[in-house]
């Protein structure tokens, strides 16, 4: 037997499989399909719906409130740049796909993070798994995704998600087992339950380095977001796409200079915004 | 609202780089057929002999680099890589992989020593690291194509500039993190600045800088994957015809492929990291 006969029967019985999952738990992933599609329209929404500056106008007061003044500059000036590009909608539909993608992983990171913190035994299994999940190129996570959910935002969504869940956990973890025991010690004395330990005292202690986390994810959320365009998630990722298969030499360098913008901007204001937590809970 | 009332960056750019692929494209057509050159007697010398010989070859430079297990691990992913009917595609991005971190170390290592030992050098690098590290690696694909057209060549360029930041950030952090009282005792012995380089400062630094070559490599592959949509074929070039095509088979089937590359890759380069620190 060839080894061509064994890739094809490979491939068929791949296929086949994939088939029977999405016919057989058809209702199941439309249902996902369709509420990750409600997010993420309500988040568009959030970012479309206003005039392009009173959006930058809120940027630019977080860029002030976390970064300083010259990042007020960046900012503005930015934004303007990327509405001036005639790329406002584009950036803004990135901006929601990374930010709906975040929020969807941060939901299920988090509470990972925290149980991974407190038991080293789920601690064990958890470090296996994100060790798999970082070797993989995050190319990889487009396959499963578009094999289950189809063309669109909801698998562009879903791998970017996944590819975002592995920082936002491992620094969730670390940022609970760093919580010295002492401060824990006192609010047990004083009677605290668990859960007053955990939500008034762990969880305010980690928060610097769960805001670190969320600063990884939303990285690697915008790098995916942007080869998410060549399943068909829109914004500047299928513009850039686009443009380099029609070689526009001009429009694929603006996009590309929007997404870098966009990058240092949202890079900048977490980082800002995990310096002042710090400062914060020193003071 | 009309077009006009837009401004367009890009459009300049545009002209720009259209002067210089018109007046000044003889350094960039020399760039680029050496790396087409270099890719291509690569993949030659990886397909001449038989795919058995080659993975016999391999597992026995990563048995001796990081240990049996990971000589077996090597055996059994190229094996696997062979039985999926992608034994080409895995040896042109191994091709890739090869040709643009040999390239990226060329120009980190040097650069990461020089910017540890001198200040100046130093601030300038930062924050250019900073940025790069900032931007999506799809970025360095946009100026590659527009230089280089499609095709390998832009591909190996763009990656290997994307995969320089992390080999020149831990080449600098090594070389600097190398203790005091060691350089003071060369000194003493009357040894010069070339020498104290590269007879105390290197060698101390080799976990980190090998630490490099890891990321590196790692970033280089997950580039080389992408790079799949300009055309530079390998396993990337099957995983878009599969996302594309809707062909989750072909996909499926690349995309383990790669997952196998990684680990291998992985694994064997850490195997030397844990090896130059002994």
């Amino acid at each position: 037997m060839d080894t061509k006969t064994i890739a094809t029967v490979f491939d068929n019985s791949v296929e086949a499989l994939v088939e029977y999952i999405s016919v057989t738990f058809d209702t199941a992933f439309n249902l996902i399909s369709d509420m990750i599609g409600v997010v993420l329209h309500g988040i568009e929404q959030i970012f479309l719906f206003p005039p392009f500056y009173v959006v930058i106008a809120i940027f630019g007061l977080l860029a002030w409130k976390t970064a300083g003044k010259g990042m007020v500059v960046f900012t503005v000036g930015g934004f303007l740049l990327c509405w001036a590009m005639n790329l406002w909608d584009e950036t803004m539909v990135t901006m929601a796909l990374v930010v709906a993608s975040v929020i969807i992983t941060l939901l299920f990171a988090i509470p990972l993070g925290i149980a991974a913190g407190s038991n080293r035994r789920v601690s064990e299994g958890t470090r296996v798994l994100m060790d798999f999940l970082q070797t993989m190129p995050p190319y990889v996570y487009l396959i499963p995704a578009i094999a289950i959910l189809g063309f669109g935002a909801s698998p562009a969504i879903t791998a970017t998600a996944i590819i975002a869940f592995a920082p936002a956990v491992r620094l969730t973890s670390l940022g609970i087992q760093q919580v010295p025991r002492e401060h824990v010690e006192v609010g047990l004395a004083f009677g605290a339950t668990p859960a007053q330990a955990l939500f008034k005292i762990k969880l305010p202690s980690a928060l610097p380095s769960i805001m670190a986390g969320v600063n990884q994810s939303l990285m690697l959320a915008l790098s995916m977001a942007v080869i998410a365009g060549i399943i068909g998630a829109g914004g500047l990722g299928k513009e850039v796409y686009r443009a380099i298969r029609v070689l526009e030499v001009g429009k694929a360098f603006d996009a590309g200079i929007s997404i870098v913008i966009l990058a240092i901007i949202l890079d900048r204001i977490t980082q800002g915004a995990v310096t002042l937590i710090k400062e914060g809970s020193k003071s | 609202m009309n077009d006009s009332m837009y401004i367009s960056i890009g459009s300049y750019l545009e002209i720009v780089v259209d002067w210089l692929n018109v007046n000044h494209s003889e350094p960039f057509e020399l760039l680029s057929s050496l790396m087409e050159r270099s890719v291509k007697l690569i993949e030659s010398i990886l397909l001449f002999p038989h795919a058995s010989i080659v993975m016999i070859v391999f597992s026995l430079i990563a048995w001796k680099l990081a240990g049996r297990k990971v000589g077996g691990l090597t055996l059994g992913g190229l094996v696997f890589c062979y039985l999926m009917n992608l034994w080409k595609a895995t040896m042109l991005t191994t091709a890739l992989v090869g040709v643009s971190t040999v390239a990226a170390l060329l120009v980190a290592i040097p650069l990461g020593i020089w910017s540890a030992i001198n200040p100046t050098a130093d601030r300038i690098t930062r924050p250019i690291m900073d940025l790069m590290q900032t931007m999506p690696p799809w970025v360095y694909l946009i100026p590659a194509v527009i230089l280089f057209g499609l095709g390998r060549a832009p591909a190996v360029i763009a990656t290997a500039i994307f995969a320089i930041p992390p080999a020149l950030r831990l080449t600098n952090l090594g070389i600097k993190e190398v203790p005091w009282d060691q350089l003071e005792v060369g000194k003493a012995f009357g040894a010069t600045t070339a020498q104290i380089v590269w007879k105390i400062q290197i060698p101390a630094a080799m976990p980190s800088i090998m630490a490099g070559v890891n990321q590196c490599i790692m970033m280089s592959l997950s580039m080389v994957v992408l790079a799949g949509l300009i055309g530079a074929g390998g396993l990337g070039g099957e995983v878009v015809r599969g996302l594309t095509r809707m062909m989750i088979g072909v996909g499926m089937r690349s995309g383990l492929a790669i997952v196998v590359l990684a680990i291998i890759f992985d694994r064997v380069t850490q195997g030397m990291v844990a090896m130059s620190k002994h």
